[in-house]
């Protein structure tokens, strides 16, 4: 088993994270997250807002946005959290995300690369 | 104010307003269609805000309103200043574009309306800010929003923490910040933040506001009622940083040199408002804040994602527009104000943002400069 890279973006503070991915699409996805459990989860989200994931931000490992840059809401908020979050990124994985154990690596100069652990 | 000199002014404003919107980005949310609300709250407030203005101006000069809003926890400050460029000329902007683009498609007596508008705007602006600028852009991207006795008397407040205690402070006032977020259907209404305040050599105070927190009190929209209550309605943090360069901007953010501050943290203050008095606060608040947070996040989002799209459309544009309350609040005339969209809002613009995200007109803030020069964004009123 090894990591294997497959996504690059801005990172919203220098920290790395470890988790398991969970892809969010719907609020109800969120809802689910939060019933189950939002520690040691990193979520994968289209939306660079904050309410989104209000009700788990402060309880997730990391967040990976696919979209907004260091200076959107949940850029920000990851940032004052001291929980990296992964922004604006093309995640190169046509594979099932959700439940994979993965990193978020900073890189310094606020650039971050996201790691999956592959079999 | 003149047509003539109201049009001096909206090239600056253009640029302020489009520097503002390119470098946030449009937001978005699974939770709120965030930039179709927007642009609905633009829309109505083309429609309302005249009316609004000229109420407020009945009972007080914007002079006075911009001189008495500097102070700890205003609700006036740099971004509620900056709805009324922001807001209603961009509503104004869609409704020109949506006519070819001519302004004098603007009818007469909205044109004398905009100048009204701008001419209250440039008066409270210059009397806020100080050295009479109009913006946090135009005046170096600090938001000096006290005046030196209230820095003073906050330095007197500031207690000693290690880097430790301010992450912990921090996560707590982040964790309001993200309620707010949801209390106002992802807009930052509820959030400001002023500085740098220089006070010794590589030292300076930089603030955290937030109002409008729901405690129990009249609650500040129709669905702020939770059965979580914080231990005040309001909470300022004053960070005393060491070694940080501060940035602002007209929406009340700040960025920071380093990006993570924390261990820059060498002392902190908190503080609440009730009416007239501001008042410190022991730090064992933060505790009674954090447990709130938490609860009223998840409960707020329960009662959203409840909710269809086309409620939350009009809850954000509605929370958006509610931004005027802060205007009307301070000659106490806010009750008498109908606060629910335009008639015209509703048959028109809800309908046309259930299904569109955007509005054909947003694309002219993201221009060349070339392209801008002679066409500011926001257009010029036409002059016969």
């Amino acid at each position: 088993m090894s990591y294997k890279k497959i996504a690059e973006g801005m990172i919203s503070c220098e920290k790395n994270a470890e988790g398991q991915l969970v892809v969010i699409k719907t609020v109800q996805d969120v809802v689910s997250l939060l019933k189950s459990g939002p520690q040691g989860k990193i979520p994968v989200v289209q939306d660079a807002g904050t309410t989104t994931l209000a009700p788990v931000l402060s309880r997730v490992s990391g967040v990976v946005c696919l979209s907004g840059g260091l200076g959107a809401h949940l850029a920000i908020v990851t940032r004052e959290f001291g929980i990296p979050g992964l922004m604006g990124t093309e995640i190169r994985y046509n594979g099932e995300l959700n439940g994979k154990k993965a990193k978020i690596v900073a890189l310094g100069g606020s650039k971050g690369e996201l790691y999956i652990l592959e079999e | 104010m003149s047509i003539a000199e109201a049009n001096k002014l909206i090239p600056h404003i253009s640029r302020v307003v489009d520097y503002q919107v390119t470098s946030r980005g449009l937001l978005e949310s699974q939770l709120f269609p965030v930039t179709a609300y927007i642009c609905v709250s633009f829309y109505n407030s083309y429609d309302i805000l005249f009316n609004i203005l000229k109420k407020v101006s009945e009972k007080t000069t914007p002079e006075r309103m911009g001189r008495e809003s500097r102070k700890i926890l205003s609700e006036l400050h740099a971004m509620t200043i900056f709805y009324i460029p922001l807001y209603y000329m961009c509503g104004r902007m869609g409704e020109i574009f949506a006519n070819k683009g001519d302004p004098r498609s603007e009818p007469k007596e909205k044109r004398e309306q905009t100048a009204f508008i701008l001419d209250f705007w440039k008066r409270l602006a210059s009397s806020y800010f100080p050295g009479g600028k109009l913006t946090v852009y135009d005046s170096n991207w600090e938001n000096l929003a006290l005046n030196q006795s209230d820095i003073d008397w906050v330095k007197e407040q500031i207690i000693d923490i290690t880097p430790e205690e301010g992450a912990k402070i921090k996560r707590v006032m982040t964790n309001l910040e993200v309620y707010a977020f949801l209390d106002e259907c992802e807009a930052r209404a509820k959030l400001c933040d002023h500085g740098p305040y220089k006070i010794g050599k590589d030292e300076i105070l930089v603030f955290s506001e937030i109002l409008h927190i729901y405690d129990g009190g009249k609650p500040h929209f129709p669905w702020s009622a939770t059965e979580a209550k914080a231990p005040y309605s309001n909470i300022a943090c004053a960070y005393r940083l060491k070694g940080v360069k501060a940035k602002f901007d007209d929406f009340s953010t700040m960025t920071t040199e380093p990006v993570d501050y924390t261990e820059k943290i060498t002392g902190v203050a908190l503080f609440t408002r009730k009416g007239d008095k501001v008042e410190p606060l022991d730090l064992d608040v933060l505790e009674a804040f954090n447990e709130f947070a938490q609860s009223a996040q998840a409960e707020l989002y329960m009662r959203f994602s409840e909710w269809d799209k086309r409620q939350r459309l009009i809850a954000g544009a509605f929370a958006y527009c509610y931004g005027y309350a802060r205007y009307t609040n301070f000659v106490g005339i806010t009750d008498k104000i109908d606060w629910n969209l335009t008639e015209r809002t509703m048959k028109k613009y809800v309908p046309y943002f259930m299904e569109n995200d955007f509005d054909p007109a947003i694309p002219r803030l993201f221009r060349s400069e070339e392209e801008k020069k002679d066409d500011p964004s926001l257009y010029y009123i036409a002059q016969d």
